[in-house]
């Protein structure tokens, strides 16, 4: 006997048609086999429907708090590791570079000192002359409101610098992160 | 399932962790359920749930607003379950362990509990058979009541996939319950369901 559609039937939550319905029974009426497979289906889903929901142990709300409290701080190290490694190997990188540049080219150690040299005497000779700028622009009638100005820039840099810092090594980059 | 007030959820969304921690308690149950039902053993189902709720957690800033929460939050669970179940497979049934864990009834009625207990391992045992997918289509569909719709877009598969798995779920499920039984003689005319 085949059981097709009727199985199919059985097995999908399709609405049937009144004659689907009909032609359904009367299969049912006599094939055994289709008949012991809506039944056993039957009860099986009922039995899944009455089960109850199964809650937690009680205080699965302080565990929660515990544990995400576990997990932040573990992500915080995780996270000052990988940008400690990151900065190593973005130095090594760097070195191993230059290392291969100075290698391949003519340029030796004492040339690159010499420009070292250079580089060093060229930013004290701006500083000199930075010197000489705000000492004559402080016995101008501006002098003071210039000083204050490049002063409070300066504050400020260094206040949103050490702010940024903190920033990323208490309360992390995540969005949805705060502080403890 | 019950539904978590609007006021809390937009508190939670926007970083407020006291307003996540009410999340927690509303969702613990549903959470907690499924992965029991997915995972079998209530340890796991306990980390299975933590982590659900972190992984949630981090990922607020990605939830669609016009889904439902609870839908979304079963959905990370459903996945977690299933990469787990992936991994090993499902872990032998311990009776003791049910007396413990999934009593909702705290009175104590010898029959009732041995019944609970008794109607708490066939159900394992019908359940163990199914692949991780299957079992999960299975329990949104009957213990949370989705559509074939809402269990496509939780499990990420298409609705026909959902209808594929639903059908050779339930064939299996009936199979199992068929062979778990004492052998019956089959009566005719007993087709009593309002569907037939």
């Amino acid at each position: 006997m085949g059981h097709q559609p009727f199985e199919t039937w059985l097995l999908e939550e399709q609405d049937l048609s009144p004659a689907q319905r009909q032609e359904l029974n009367a299969h049912l009426d006599a094939c055994p086999q289709c008949y012991q497979l809506k039944e056993s289906l039957e009860a099986a889903v009922q039995m899944l429907k009455a089960t109850p929901f199964i809650s937690p142990r009680p205080g699965f709300t302080e565990r929660w708090k515990i544990s995400q409290a576990e997990r932040r701080s573990h992500q915080h190290r995780r996270q000052t590791r990988l940008f400690f490694l990151s900065s190593i190997a973005g130095a090594v990188v760097c070195l191993s570079g230059l290392y291969a540049i100075l290698r391949m080219s003519n340029f030796s150690i004492a040339d690159l000192l010499v420009f070292l040299a250079r580089v060093a005497t060229g930013i004290i000779g701006f500083f000199n002359q930075a010197q000489v700028f705000l000492l004559v622009n402080l016995s101008s009638p501006l002098s003071i409101v210039f000083w204050i100005l490049i002063s409070s820039g300066f504050c400020l840099l260094v206040l949103g610098w050490i702010y940024m810092l903190w920033r990323i090594s208490f309360r992390g980059v995540l969005k949805n992160e705060k502080s403890e | 399932m019950r539904q978590i007030e609007q006021q809390v959820l937009q508190r939670a969304l926007a970083g407020d962790e006291e307003a996540y921690a009410l999340v927690v308690e509303v969702y613990q149950t549903p959470v907690y359920n499924l992965c029991y039902r997915m995972l079998g053993e209530s340890g796991e189902a306990e980390d299975a749930a933590q982590e659900t709720f972190w992984r949630a957690y981090q990922a607020l800033n990605r939830y669609d607003r016009q889904r439902p929460f609870g839908t979304w939050l079963l959905s990370i669970a459903a996945h977690f379950c299933i990469d787990q179940q992936r991994k090993r497979r499902l872990h032998t049934f311990e009776l003791d362990e049910v007396a413990e864990e999934t009593l909702p009834d705290p009175t104590p009625n010898p029959e009732k509990v041995i019944g609970q207990l008794e109607q708490e391992r066939a159900l394992h045992q019908l359940l163990a058979g199914l692949n991780s997918q299957d079992r999960a289509v299975l329990v949104l569909r009957y213990w949370y009541e989705f559509s074939e719709e809402e269990i496509s877009q939780s499990l990420s598969l298409t609705v026909s996939a959902v209808k594929s798995r639903l059908h050779r779920a339930r064939l299996l499920l009936a199979q199992r319950y068929q062979a778990a039984q004492p052998q019956t003689v089959v009566g005719r005319n007993h087709y009593g369901s309002p569907a037939f």
